[in-house]
């Protein structure tokens, strides 16, 4: 039995997918998609189920995730009815789904998207202004700011919290795909040994190289996507260098005596230098980004919702701020490196409590979906 | 400048402005007759038979062309341009330019020695370039006038054509001369002209050799065909796996027009049934998005094309690629039927190019046009061949896509409209 | 027409076209077009001379492509100098030099 949903093309419809009822299903897009493969074909699979309203089809429909936009369907639609942006806002409208009770909702509405992040950056600044200590302007050291024992607990608050709903959201997601209309369906037989491969040949080839993005034409967006994604990633671990060099590596440092051989400035400088590298192609990769949906020139970014403003315009003030504190750190401006850093702090809380509901999940979502798409493969080819 | 004076200018040459013409000249008026071509006929000449019945095009279009010709009340003028039309209170002024063919018309009597002993090769346009023509040229076999023009262009003057004329009729110093023509009623039968299907990147923007448009294909399985057989451009192999790709500019928003082009799902169903008649084993694939078999005879038509043999398969291409080797084609498509992404091989690929008004000038035919650039007929439910100038009419798919019975039929209401405008005026 | 009539004849034209029309010589392009054409025909024909032949065993003696030896072939056989004569397995016919020159 299939369940309809007479309201499913008026809710996409609003996230994006403007004129997509002009569709008169003829498979131009599904055929030009450099994506499309037997078994996965997007995308009018996905429009006919948006239209005739089968929601639980179009959530369970992995390929919505294999898809990276590139516009190629848009741009030969007999139509003009725009199937990437359908594509796009079906994507939108699986975050809502997937979402736990469905709260992601508030980061697709424009004004309450924009209240909730004021809120949370009110919650961020209050809570840095009362556990601030006295600072050190003779030198940059973060816990001067806030102690290393607030910093220590609330980033595992945060870890937490994100790996409990990411996890509990990829359950929710998982359940649906598994009923996905693909022919040999995932529980049967599921052999460990394939799932490990697959998801070795995610990690490598999609996660950390994109390398389905590449096969999108437009490789000047290809580089800045994954500019952005290796900026956050070094930033990340520049971040972390950081925090082991003044933290005496977790206060193991006393107590043995190897560690005592290691040069601990060495931490610092490699920050510095991974911080530097990370912060400019981030900043390249988000200016990209801005730029592209400012000037509209491309399919993709023609429209922009407000949760694409929301999640982009965060990621470049997290990179900026970040990379901002390395600068005045080299040029000693502590002062500034001590506002930046309070900058940085509350933009990164907006953006890591706001993560699994907003454009962020995409992430998550998409690895699932590759995963699964990747273990199919396989199971195929044998 | 020449002076002419005649009842009623029919502009464009085709069966329609024949037919037009006919009604009117049987009905004694005096009818002037143009084209801008260096032959009337117009495109039914050149196609090869009718659908749904099959009948031969040109066993229709030749009789009418010649007593068009033949006729006492009906005068001929051909190879021109138009410059203005005028309205003056009940009459009309058309000032036309005769180009030069640079061949006495009155005295070429069309043995064709001139072409023959020609050096010069160009793409025939008349056979969609698909072979060569002279650059003195008749251009095609029942044209009307049946009389050869130098294309300038191409033309490198070594007199070749002047030794061989038995008549001696090439005259190089003929001028383009201006005729002012006036006429108490003008009808527009303009016709239509195909797609540029070049704008179509993901078909070869016209680049690749096995993909002809349905005109061409329409010159290969005709009876004059060029090739002798139906062959294919690249090498003149026998095409064994023909696909017939439908919708090639018609009701697409991105590249083309809006409108369906009304005539392509039936003239390629003719094609395939064609085909399969002179290619016994041959594989015929159409690929559709609609079968649109509207009118008297055509739904049978298509089920006669499923009998025979030919494959239907709903789905539109959406690119097409070449082998650079042996310049197969690969055509790409969502079967409807599968729900999967095909890549399906074929020796020859044919694009039902949809059709487009020729003539876009509203300023010189002063008449208004619709917003595809079709003449805007006044009312079209009661009053189909007026225009919305009184006393200028429009005849045939000069007012948008229609098959040849309805252009007939289009042309006498406007040649019946034409004789009652001018006896209401007097 | 014997060899001298020939050039008279060519010599007629020539002063005609001077004195009638001013003679200007063919665009440079059109001449070496011209000059391309009547080397691949050539080449076309001394292949057929030698035996019915399809395209591309032409093409694979002139080394020129296939779709141009068609295009010349289709030329000839519009004025009858060439006829198809057999049709090969492979689904190409073999073509026959009939014609005079």
């Amino acid at each position: 039995m299939v369940r309809t949903n007479p309201n499913l093309i008026r809710e996409i419809k609003k996230l994006g997918a403007f004129d997509i009822t002009a569709c008169y299903s003829c498979g131009e897009c599904t055929a030009i998609c450099p994506l499309s493969e037997n078994n996965f074909e997007l995308p009018r699979m996905m429009i006919r189920y948006s239209i005739l309203g089968l929601e639980d089809k179009l959530l369970s429909s992995p390929q919505l995730w294999l898809c990276y936009y590139c516009g190629e369907c848009s741009e030969s639609c007999p139509r003009d009815a725009d199937p990437g942006a359908l594509m796009m806002a079906a994507r939108r409208y699986s975050i809502i789904k997937y979402s736990l009770g469905g709260i992601a909702r508030i980061f697709y509405s424009k004004i309450m998207s924009i209240v909730s992040l004021i809120v949370l950056s009110i919650i961020a600044g209050l809570g840095i202004y009362l556990f601030k200590e006295s600072l050190d302007l003779t030198r940059f050291d973060p816990f001067s700011l806030l102690s290393y024992e607030f910093i220590h607990t609330a980033g595992l608050v945060l870890a937490v919290y994100i790996a409990v709903i990411a996890l509990l959201q990829g359950i929710k997601m998982y359940n649906y795909i598994k009923h996905s209309a693909l022919e040999g369906n995932l529980p049967a037989g599921t052999k460990v040994k394939n799932l490990i491969k697959s998801f070795f040949i995610v990690l490598f080839r999609e996660a950390l190289a994109e390398q389905r993005y590449s096969k999108c034409e437009r490789q000047s967006r290809y580089v800045a996507h994954l500019a952005i994604f290796w900026g956050f990633i070094l930033l990340f671990i520049a971040t972390t260098l950081d925090y082991l060099k003044n933290s005496n590596i977790l206060g193991l440092r006393e107590s043995y005596e190897i560690l005592k051989a290691i040069d601990i400035e060495i931490f610092g400088v490699l920050a510095r230098i991974i911080g530097i590298i990370g912060g400019l192609i981030g900043v390249y990769g988000s200016i990209y980004f801005i730029y592209k949906r400012l000037i509209k020139d491309d399919v993709y970014s023609e429209y922009s919702h407000a949760s694409d403003w929301v999640f982009l315009v965060l990621i470049f003030l997290v990179i900026l701020t970040g990379f901002l504190i390395d600068i005045f750190i080299y040029t000693n401006m502590f002062l500034l490196a001590y506002a930046m850093f309070a900058a940085h702090l509350i933009f990164a809380f907006d953006l890591i409590v706001t993560a699994p509901f907003t454009k962020f999940a995409h992430f998550g979502y998409r690895l699932i979906a590759v995963w699964f798409y990747e273990y199919q493969k396989l199971k195929i080819s044998k | 400048m020449n002076k002419l004076a005649c009842d009623v200018v029919v502009i464009g040459g085709g069966i329609a402005g024949i037919q037009a013409s006919l009604d009117l000249a049987n009905m004694n008026y005096k009818v002037i007759l143009l084209d801008s071509g260096p032959s009337i006929g117009g495109k039914m000449i050149l196609l090869s038979k009718t659908f749904p019945t099959l009948d031969c095009a040109s066993c229709i279009a030749t009789p009418r062309m010649a007593e068009s010709t033949h006729h006492p009340n009906i005068k001929i003028l051909t190879y021109l341009q138009i410059v203005s039309i005028d309205k003056h209170d009940s009459s009309f002024e058309i000032k036309i330019l005769k180009k030069p063919r640079y061949v006495d018309e009155s005295k070429c009597i069309g043995c064709g020695r001139c072409s023959e002993v020609c050096p010069v090769e160009v793409p025939n346009e008349y056979e969609g370039g698909l072979v060569p023509r002279k650059a003195i040229y008749i251009p095609f076999p029942n044209s009307l006038p049946n009389v050869a023009l130098i294309d300038k262009e191409n033309c490198i003057k070594c007199g070749a054509c002047e030794r061989v004329c038995p008549v001696k009729a090439i005259d190089r110093n003929q001028k383009q001369e201006e005729v002012l023509i006036e006429a108490k009623a003008v009808i527009i039968a303009t016709g239509i002209d195909l797609i540029d299907y070049s704008k179509k990147i993901e078909y070869g923007g016209g680049k690749y050799v096995n993909v002809l448009s349905s005109y061409q294909f329409e010159r290969i399985l005709n009876a004059t065909h060029p090739y002798g057989h139906i062959l294919r451009p690249s090498d003149g192999k026998i095409p064994r796996n023909i696909g017939y790709v439908l919708c090639v500019g018609s009701r697409d928003l991105n590249w083309g027009v809006k409108y369906c082009s009304a005539v392509c799902c039936m003239y390629s169903i003719k094609h395939a049934i064609m085909a399969l008649h002179h290619l016994h084993d041959a594989e015929i694939t159409i690929y559709y998005m609609d079968i649109r078999t509207y009118g008297k005879g055509f739904e049978e038509f298509y089920n006669r094309a499923v009998k025979e043999g030919v494959k239907f398969v709903r789905g539109k291409v959406a690119k097409i690629e070449e082998d650079p080797e042996t310049k197969d084609l690969f055509v790409y498509l969502e079967n409807f039927d599968t729900g999967k992404v095909e890549i399906r091989r074929h020796d020859l690929v044919v694009l039902a190019v949809g059709i487009v008004p020729t003539i876009n000038d509203s300023a010189l035919f002063k008449a208004k046009l619709n917003v595809y650039g079709f003449i805007e007929r006044k009312l079209i439910d009661v009053d189909p061949a007026s225009t919305s100038i009184d006393g200028i009419f429009v005849a045939g798919t000069a007012a948008g896509p229609m098959d040849i019975p309805d252009t007939i039929t289009s042309a006498s209401a406007a040649a019946m409209k034409a004789a009652l405008y001018i006896e209401r005026k007097g | 027409m014997s060899g001298k009539e020939v050039s008279r004849e060519k010599r007629n034209t020539f002063l005609y076209l001077r004195e009638k029309i001013g003679f200007k010589a063919p665009p440079k392009e059109l001449q070496e077009r011209l000059k391309e054409q009547n080397e691949i025909k050539k080449k076309i024909l001394e292949a057929l001379k030698t035996g019915p032949k399809t395209v591309p065993e032409i093409a694979k003696e002139t080394g020129i492509d296939t779709y141009t030896i068609f295009w010349y072939l289709m030329t000839y056989l519009r004025y009858k100098q060439i006829e198809p004569v057999e049709k090969t397995d492979e689904g190409y016919w073999k073509y026959k030099w009939v014609g005079g020159r």
